[in-house]
């Protein structure tokens, strides 16, 4: 008779070796033999579905007995201990951050050019913006101009922006994806994707005209976006005054972390 | 399972494994929100507390297999988690290739090679293309050794 050939799971243990392994392969076994009773060779037969069945149930409760399986588990328990203590203790951490976020922020409109008002009058559902500053210009017909004065470098740290942003001499920028804009972002900040910005741009121009100082971050001193934004919307969008601020949001949270922890948790 | 020490090709093997997997961890631990962000990114159909919980624990588990496979302890345990981060990181960038997602990879923190964040060659290595095969070359790099790790030796063999 013509053996039956099935694939299975085989479990063998070497000899003075505590060490399961497994092999996947095709058995061999003549209808009617007797399987393997080699004590350090477990293979079974497939003569039935049901006898397959009680093989792979075998196989599974041996593999979840097997070192490797356990290993692979202590590693795991092992990481999501250290993740959760580090997240814990860390400002930077995914818990720290949502916390830090957790701001009420008030939603005003962002300053306008009487050129750009009536298109800003009307509700955009796609540009998100929650300046809570306001600038006031000298009326005039020609385009509103930053307040004259010191020049700002061209790189700025969060201390720096701070200022600015309260001042209401600056726009601030988040060039990060929506989600992430959704997930955290600085208080004030406006959401200009970069991967979108081509399409977002007229919108973004409608509100913010190009005379407009603008500072644009992204996530941290390792993300590239703001820098990459910083030279599409001073060259191929004609911003007169588009600065960066490299640490980004990693740097605004520690920023209040360090507040927090300098004042109790008072507000 | 104690493997020679003697520098061979499945030595080195390991040990790149074992680098990229301690870089990609340094990075994702210096700033846990980034990354948070960045899998967020990938618009992967996962809820959102699933998703805070990966990118807490991730780093973690990319640092403890790297230095396993750097000490050479545990190894087969250390390949299994890693062919499984590879084989899901290369799905996850696959997609976002495919998809066309304006996205960096994030992966690695390319200021340790000197490249400045903006740069071209800093926008190759950071390309979602680039990360997804790189992704898939070290899946099978892991698996391969795996394979190895678990054959039985010759002489053991029935």
């Amino acid at each position: 008779m013509a053996p039956l050939r099935a694939p299975c799971v085989s479990l063998r243990r070497r000899p003075n070796f505590s060490e399961w392994r497994f092999r996947a392969m095709s058995f061999g076994m003549a209808r009617g033999a007797a399987p393997s009773t080699d004590a350090t060779y477990f293979t079974v037969s497939h003569r039935d579905a049901r006898q397959c069945s009680a093989t792979g149930a075998a196989a599974m409760k041996a593999a979840l007995h097997s070192p490797i399986l356990r290993e692979a588990a202590g590693i795991l328990i092992a990481a999501v201990c250290l993740g959760f203590a580090y997240d814990a203790v860390s400002p930077l951490g995914v818990r720290a951050s949502a916390r830090a976020t957790a701001v009420p922020a008030v939603a005003v409109a962002l300053p306008q050019t009487p050129a750009a008002a009536p298109e800003a009058a009307t509700p955009d559902a796609g540009l998100q913006n929650e300046t809570i500053t306001a600038v006031i210009y000298p009326t005039g017909p020609g385009p509103a101009q930053a307040p004259a004065g010191e020049r700002l470098p061209v790189v700025m740290s969060w201390a720096e922006v701070q200022g600015a942003l309260a001042r209401g001499e600056i726009v601030l920028v988040d060039g990060r994806d929506p989600h992430a804009f959704e997930a955290g972002h600085i208080p004030g900040a406006v959401s200009l994707p970069f991967g979108m910005i081509k399409e977002r741009i007229g919108e973004f121009r409608a509100k913010v005209p190009p005379t407009q100082p603008l500072v644009i971050y992204c996530a941290s001193i390792r993300c590239a976006i703001a820098h990459k934004a910083a030279v599409l919307l001073s060259g191929e969008f004609g911003y007169a005054d588009v600065r960066e601020m490299p640490g980004g949001y990693a740097e605004w949270t520690l920023a209040q972390s360090r507040e927090t922890a300098t004042t109790g948790g008072r507000p | 399972m104690k493997t020679s020490t003697r520098l061979t090709w499945k030595v080195a093997l390991r040990w790149i494994i074992g680098v990229v997997l301690v870089w990609a961890a340094l990075g994702k631990l210096a700033d846990p929100h980034e990354f948070h962000t960045s899998l967020l990114a990938y618009r992967l159909p996962l809820p959102g507390a699933f998703t805070a919980g990966v990118a807490i624990v991730l780093p973690w588990l990319e640092l403890l297999c790297g230095l396993l496979l750097l000490a050479d302890h545990r190894t087969p345990a250390a390949l299994t988690w890693a062919l499984m981060l590879f084989g899901v990181f290369t799905v996850c960038t696959g997609q976002a290739w495919l998809r066309g997602l304006p996205i960096a990879c994030g992966c690695l923190d390319l200021r340790l090679l000197g490249l400045r964040p903006g740069s071209g060659v800093d926008a190759f290595f950071e390309s979602v293309a680039f990360a997804c095969l790189r992704a898939a070359a070290l899946a099978g790099a892991a698996g391969f050794l795996l394979v190895h790790a678990l054959k039985p030796p010759v002489a053991a063999r029935p």
